[in-house]
């Protein structure tokens, strides 16, 4: 409860509710900004002050801002959503969804050029503010900043109240109270050897071991708990359980379920060992090849600009992590199809990564392939034919014969064949690439949803429509699934499967039948309406 | 706002909200000219001399410039007032009437054009002349903009009426450049959305707009003096808000500094410190003694010695605004050296400390409270210090508590301006105070570089000297 009391801690719960409460009842305009780490510590602020409010006949309406993906069409956004109310306390949350990083911070200028408009409503605003975005207010708009009266800071955390752990697909094969079992035993292991002093490196063993049992099991609340209660000294072996975890999950293609780790994993690395840390570093990069790989290809970009300007500082200009990272950010412009930019990147990275790691070597076979994929994406064939067969053979040799970037090389040059219409030469390849995929990660992974679009593609382009409707099913529910719908992949194969129904139902009546008795209900639904013409 | 001092604790924020002060009845409550006397005297006074001289003269062109939260906006406010015989005041803001990410120069010149002719036309009781503007005026305007063919192709969103002079046929020219005006307005305030070649064109044709601007603005001040003997002063303000970038002031203040030079009429146009510290100061169309800046209120000297008459300065704008009976004794001075001098960060202090009290049932501001709001304010002075990713020029700490320690030790070339002291200024960890135009270290800063072992000199009591007591 709410209550005017003495001795209330500042940062906890009670305290920041409390203060918001002495000012909501007595302002009848302004803002109030309130620092936190916790959502659920949050969420229990505004539940402690909705009670208290409602007493006194103030109404307490919450704005949740969605990630915008221009900061000023967030700013007309909320300007709309308060104009809409007339009046009470306003609790706005979100911001940190379009204004992620450093590295977009200069976008609160549209929140600073703003302020008198959002300020004009007869509202009490709470504006919920992450540590980044805090130092966003301080760093480059103080006299933003000093809009806020009271600036409170929200310290405490406060873990779920219900299921302790996160359940999903992947983690509830892993027997939950087994993992407790195994997480409670290491710690009491833990606990002993502490008391008899033995050496440090058995300690963070059995630190780690613990975490990651829970880890593993999906509990991730209650392994940041277990982590709270351990030696400050232990603490970064085991931050690196949530890092290597959320990264095994990117690997898996399990997106939703890696992010939450790998975001941890970096709050507790940046606490633990300052913002400037090879270690963080490393978190924001793993991170960011998770946007990545979710499409989030403008969140992905500013992690990968700070881990490169960071390894620069920290590392000098050539070391191989700046290689890295030249690499990764080149891999996404090309992706956004911006080669101009990916181009002097990647050759520099080739450059140095051959220099610093000799001509024989996976990573050298991996960034001779990353630049034939941008000579390809450029029609520049000629180019990019060699590389791609350089860096297949290169792969082969080092790593196996089988192996997901042996996978990723044979697509390549499947592709670029394709492109130059040698659709003899591709076929084999791409068949080659997919079952080594299904073999390697699994037949729900969406790299393997790639393969089966892109031979969907090679099918249509040779008129083997039938061929493609079931290979495009298969893909779709892949992606639909492990990506949603917003990410680029889906949309691709989204259109490859409308194309290839809307061609058919103009074009090829015997395949339209045959399609409307043997394809999946989708297809049929579909084209019944196509046929109909209700589509 | 209350206009009394706060007699209880719970009062306090009524009387310390930190926006700029407007109307009569806040100056008479709250403005203490003692704070100008120890900030180098009254720049009002000094502009309103200026303005007073060219009243039916030459025109009265001056920049006001100062660090945030010193009042630039309750100064400009109090020189409306303090004028207004002789002058009506049109203010604009970068922010609310221009797009100020996108504004160009010459958008600011349509602005005061715009806005002057519609003053002129608007009824007196409306805060306008309410005279009607010569034809010939308006068909100048007109005839320009008809050789602006893409002007009409422009996306444009004009929000709120604007109010023409009364009886005035809808064929009228008033008519045609009113709705002309509408459509610049919306297009200066969405400038994103303009045009680019619509902005190049009109600044190829910038000599002859100029010239019809100044035969609007003459004749806009002629029908002002006739009827009140007053004359038209443009106020910009808000141009030093960060986030205009650099290159926007740049083009307006430097590369089309012509606008200014060559504008029949007076003005007055705020603009970022930092551009006066910058070499570029030397090509402003501005003399020295044209620009105006309000510093800081020290409360120790150079030498780290306290600073009575600044301190006693801030003592009566807190008197004006809050009972002492409020505070524990000693605890009153403690907020105001802890401020630095900064109302906005006094305010912010005594809010905190005052907020902490009420939550612990005591109906004064004592020790305890002040030390918690003294924390809060210090660690976010420790976090704007730092290097970080946020800063635009990468400036290890390192660097920075170097350049601090030479401001403390007041040593000359710590003054001379280069990235470290922007970073440092814009951060309010250094201060601009004036008479000799010298920096200092806000309170907060030098007990961060005390607890950092930088600093060691003791003020004998267990702080540190030019720190927080």
């Amino acid at each position: 409860m709410v209550e005017a009391s003495s001795n209330l801690a500042p940062g906890t719960v009670p305290y920041v509710a409390a203060r918001l409460w002495l000012w909501a009842r007595r302002t009848e305009r302004g803002f109030a900004r309130v620092e936190f780490i916790s959502e659920v510590a949050r969420q229990e602020v505004v539940r402690q002050l909705r009670e208290k409010l409602v007493q006194k006949n103030i109404l307490l309406h919450e704005i949740i801002l969605l990630r915008h993906k221009a900061p000023l069409v967030l700013v007309q956004d909320l300007l709309e959503q308060l104009q809409k109310l007339e009046s009470g306390v306003v609790s706005i949350s979100g911001f940190e969804r379009t204004f992620l990083n450093e590295h977009n911070y200069h976008d609160l200028v549209y929140l600073n050029f703003n302020r008198e408009k959002l300020a004009a409503p007869l509202l009490r605003q709470i504006w919920w503010l992450t540590p980044t975005l805090v130092e966003g207010f301080l760093r480059g708009f103080p006299d933003l900043d000093s809009w806020f009266m009271p600036r409170l800071n929200l310290r405490e955390l406060r873990s779920v109240p219900l299921s302790p752990f996160q359940s999903s697909t992947h983690t509830q094969s892993i027997d939950i109270d087994d993992a407790r079992r195994r997480s409670s035993e290491l710690s009491n292991r833990l606990k002993r050897a502490i008391a008899v002093g033995a050496p440090e490196e058995d300690q963070a063993s059995l630190a780690r071991a613990a975490v990651s049992a829970l880890v593993e099991a999906g509990a991730l609340q209650e392994a940041k708990v277990l982590i709270q209660s351990l030696p400050e000294k232990l603490l970064a072996g085991v931050t690196s359980e949530f890092a290597r975890r959320g990264t095994t999950l990117t690997t898996q293609g399990l997106y939703s379920e890696a992010e939450p780790l790998l975001v941890q994993a970096l709050q507790m690395q940046k606490r633990l060992l300052g913002e400037e840390h090879s270690d963080v570093a490393a978190s924001l990069n793993n991170l960011a090849a998770l946007y990545k790989s979710q499409g989030r290809y403008d969140e992905a970009e500013m992690l990968f600009v700070q881990v490169l300007a960071m390894s620069k500082r920290l590392l000098g200009e050539g070391h191989l992590d700046v290689a890295i990272s030249l690499n990764n950010l080149a891999v996404l412009y090309d992706l956004q199809g911006r080669y101009e930019e990916a181009e002097p990147l990647l050759v520099q990275a080739l450059e140095m990564i051959k220099r610093l790691l000799g001509e024989e070597h996976p990573d050298v076979a991996q960034s001779i392939n990353n630049l034939a994929v941008l000579y390809d994406s450029q029609g520049r064939y000629d180019k990019a034919e060699p590389l791609y067969m350089q860096a297949l053979e290169m792969k082969q040799r080092l790593l196996s014969e089988e192996h997901p970037s042996v996978a990723n090389s044979l697509n390549n040059l499947a592709g670029l064949y394709e492109s130059q219409g040698r659709y003899e030469e591709a076929e084999p390849l791409y068949v080659q690439a997919l079952k080594m995929r299904q073999r390697l990660l699994g037949e729900e992974h969406p790299d393997v949803a790639i393969s089966l679009n892109n031979l969907a593609v090679l099918y249509d382009s040779q008129g083997r429509y039938e061929e493609v409707e079931p290979l495009l099913v298969q893909a779709l529910k892949i992606v639909a699934e492990k990506l949603g719908p917003e990410h680029p992949n889906t949309t691709t194969i989204c259109q490859s499967y409308l194309d290839l129904l809307s061609n058919v139902a103009q074009h090829q009546p015997a395949v339209l039948e045959r399609l409307l008795s043997v394809g999946s209900p989708m297809t049929k639904r579909l084209m019944e309406e196509m046929r109909t013409g209700s589509l | 706002m209350l206009t009394r001092k706060a007699t209880s604790l719970e009062e306090v924020y009524q009387t310390l909200d930190p926006k700029p002060l407007e109307t009569e009845a806040e100056f008479d409550a709250f403005y203490r000219f003692e704070v100008n006397e120890v900030r180098g005297g009254d720049k009002v006074q000094r502009l309103k001399l200026g303005l007073g001289r060219a009243h039916g003269g030459a025109h009265y062109k001056a920049l006001f410039t100062g660090h945030q939260g010193v009042g630039k906006s309750t100064e400009l406010s109090r020189l409306t007032q303090e004028i207004h015989e002789q002058y009506q005041v049109i203010r604009f803001s970068a922010l609310s009437d221009l797009d100020p990410v996108n504004f160009k120069p010459l958008d600011v010149l349509l602005l005061m054009m715009a806005e002057v002719a519609e003053r002129t036309a608007l009824p007196r009781e409306k805060g306008g002349a309410g005279q009607k503007i010569p034809e010939q005026s308006l068909r100048e305007i007109l005839d320009w903009f008809a050789q602006d063919k893409n002007t009409y192709e422009q996306k444009t969103d004009i929000s709120g009426g604007i109010e023409a002079g009364a009886g005035i046929d809808a064929t009228s020219p008033w008519t045609k450049v009113l709705g002309l005006f509408a459509k610049l307005k919306g297009e200066i305030k969405y400038a994103s959305t303009r045009k680019e070649e619509v902005v190049e064109y009109r600044l190829r044709r910038l000599n002859s707009l100029m010239q019809v601007v100044n035969n609007l603005m003459d004749e806009c001040n002629k029908l002002l003096r006739q009827i009140s003997n007053q004359e038209w002063l443009f106020i910009g303000e808000d141009f030093d808000k960060v986030g205009i970038a650099a290159t926007q002031i740049e083009d307006l203040f430097i590369k089309y500094s012509s606008i200014f030079r060559d504008i029949r009429s007076h003005l007055i146009f705020s603009i970022p410190i930092a551009l006066d510290y910058s070499t570029q100061a030397n090509y402003l169309s501005f003399s020295s003694d044209q620009i105006f800046i309000l510093p800081d209120t020290p409360v120790y000297h150079p030498d780290q010695e306290p600073h009575e008459e600044g301190r006693q300065s801030i003592a009566s704008v807190l008197d004006a605004r809050l009972d002492s009976n409020l505070f524990e004794e000693g605890q009153k001075l403690r907020l105001i050296v802890a401020s630095g001098g900064n109302l906005r960060n006094l305010f912010s202090l005594i809010s905190e400390a005052s907020d902490t009290a009420i939550l612990d049932k005591r109906d004064k501001i004592g020790a305890r409270d002040v030390d918690a709001a003294i924390n809060e304010l210090r660690s976010n002075y420790e976090r704007s210090l730092g290097q970080s990713v946020f800063d635009k020029v990468q400036i290890p700490y390192v660097n920075k508590a170097e350049r601090l320690m030479q401001v403390y030790n007041q040593q000359k070339e710590a003054q001379v301006p280069d990235p470290v002291l922007y970073l440092l200024l814009q951060a309010r960890a250094v201060q601009e105070f004036n008479g000799s135009r010298w920096f200092g270290l806000h309170p907060l800063v030098v007990d961060i570089l005390h607890a950092q072992g930088r600093i060691l000199q003791s003020d004998g009591v267990g702080g540190v000297r030019g720190g927080s007591i």
